[in-house]
């Protein structure tokens, strides 16, 4: 026999631990993606860019623009810009950093993470 | 008559000499009004050119901390010379310039008596010579820096070469520097083969190295006059007329071979060796774009 409650409660559990399972690595994710934006040895972004939305970034450079409303931008176009921002504008002063291996996939996407959520307007 | 035809073959053999010795230069002379000319603008309005050349910094804070117009003397002072907080801050500092007590060194390294009883003076008996540096020597058919000068005196009495970038060696260049304030940078390119290295350095300056894919260019050009990090960037206008500096960081004097390599290593690549070939040909174009500024060595810098 079924029991339709069990089965819905277990259901129900599977939704709510995918959906905080998800919740806890898109903080992981964004948190790694602070790190490695601050980081001088990893990302070191901070040396070109101010962040909406993060003001305790300390001493922010301003040869790049501040990064504001950039959970607006599709995932890709961020991911594409910060591995090899050459590929969209020719004279940009950005590094490659995916292309040129200074940081991984991984850290990109953790980046990207970061800056979608922090640069949300609230 | 035969005294007139003399007289017009002279004038042609010195005129033409004088164009023949133009030839070399030309391209040189092209590249450094152009690039003279480029810092004077971006610095003459910041905030009418905002849009131009300071796209992602405020108009609120170029009218804060800019310093302008800039004229061409102005250059030498580095970063100092257009960010506010930086010149301010330096200007204290300066009140008691951390570099005195190295120069008295240097002057007593330099007054004082090689093993075989002469000394410095033997190679270079007027010190006012840095403006001279580095150049192009003809029969070596290689680069001469400061550096290179000094310990090439050096083994000519007798005593052991120094090491280059720090220590002894920029204590003495310190000196010289220091004599030579107020001369103009004159660095010529005297042949073919100059001029070769010239453009070598001139290749060198731009293009994007390492794993950041950055070039001198970018930083000291493009990028003076903005910040990177906390750091405010020296236009690369008037970056030779300075040396050695008293860097707080390195808590002592280093020379511009050394802040060459630090900065060839900052952008991702293998720290160049001091005196290697790129590095003389880098200082050799890097020096001559500052062509008839007035030097002021040494100083302080962050
Ligand atoms: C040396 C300076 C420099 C560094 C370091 C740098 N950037 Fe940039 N960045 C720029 C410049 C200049 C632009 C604007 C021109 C362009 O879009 O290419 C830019 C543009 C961007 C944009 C597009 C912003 C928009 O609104 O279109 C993003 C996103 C970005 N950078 C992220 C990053 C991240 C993440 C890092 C570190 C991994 C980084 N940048 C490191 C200079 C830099
Ligand atoms: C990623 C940015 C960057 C790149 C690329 C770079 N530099 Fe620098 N450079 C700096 C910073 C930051 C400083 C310290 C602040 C200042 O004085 O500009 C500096 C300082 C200097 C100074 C000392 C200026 C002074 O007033 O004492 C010289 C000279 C110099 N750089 C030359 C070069 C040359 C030549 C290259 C190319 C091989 C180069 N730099 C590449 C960032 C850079």
């Amino acid at each position: 026999m079924i029991d339709a409650k069990k089965l819905l409660a277990v259901a129900l559990m599977g939704v709510i631990s995918a959906s905080t399972v998800y919740a806890t690595s898109n903080d992981a994710l964004v948190k790694e993606g602070r790190k490695v934006f601050v980081t001088k040895k990893l990302g070191n972004c901070l040396a070109c860019h101010a962040v909406q939305g993060d003001p305790s970034i300390p001493q922010t450079g301003d040869i790049g623009p501040k990064l504001v409303n950039l959970n607006t931008y599709p995932k890709e176009y961020l991911f594409d810009k910060i591995w090899d921002p050459n590929k969209t504008n020719k004279n940009t002063l950005m590094p490659p950093m995916g292309r040129s291996h200074k940081i991984t996939k991984h850290q990109i996407d953790a980046l990207v993470a970061y800056l979608q959520e922090i640069t949300k307007a609230k | 008559m035969l005294k007139r035809l003399a007289k017009i073959a002279i004038i042609s053999m010195i005129s033409g000499s004088i164009m023949f010795a133009a030839n070399f230069n030309a391209q040189a002379e092209k590249d450094r009004h152009a690039f003279v000319n480029y810092f004077l603008k971006k610095f003459k309005n910041p905030v009418k050119n905002q849009a131009k050349y300071f796209p992602y910094v405020s108009i609120k804070e170029i009218k804060k901390d800019y310093i302008y117009p800039l004229s061409f003397q102005a250059f030498q002072d580095g970063s100092l010379s257009w960010y506010k907080p930086s010149k301010e801050q330096f200007a204290e500092i300066n009140a008691f310039p951390p570099y005195e007590i190295p120069l008295d060194d240097g002057e007593a390294l330099y007054k004082k008596p090689f093993a075989n009883g002469k000394t410095y003076s033997s190679c270079f008996p007027n010190p006012a010579i840095k403006q001279n540096y580095p150049y192009y020597d003809t029969k070596k058919d290689e680069i001469i820096t400061i550096g290179i000068a000094v310990n090439e005196c050096r083994v000519k009495n007798g005593e052991k070469p120094l090491k280059y970038g720090k220590g002894d060696i920029a204590k003495v260049i310190s000196y010289l520097a220091y004599k030579s304030r107020g001369q103009k940078i004159n660095i010529k390119i005297p042949n073919a083969n100059a001029a070769k290295a010239y453009e070598a350095g001139k290749k060198l300056f731009y293009k994007q190295r390492g794993y950041l894919a950055i070039s001198c260019n970018e930083c000291h050009v493009k990028g003076a006059g903005k910040r990177l990090r906390a750091e405010a960037l020296s236009p690369a206008l008037g970056a030779t007329t300075q040396m050695p500096v008293y860097r707080i960081k390195w808590g002592g004097l280093g020379t511009l071979q050394r802040r060459l390599a630090g900065c060839v290593k900052d952008t991702g690549s293998e720290k160049p060796k001091m005196q290697s070939k790129p590095l003389k040909e880098l200082a050799y174009f890097l020096t001559y774009m500052s062509n008839g500024m007035k030097l002021f060595g040494p100083d302080t810098r962050k």
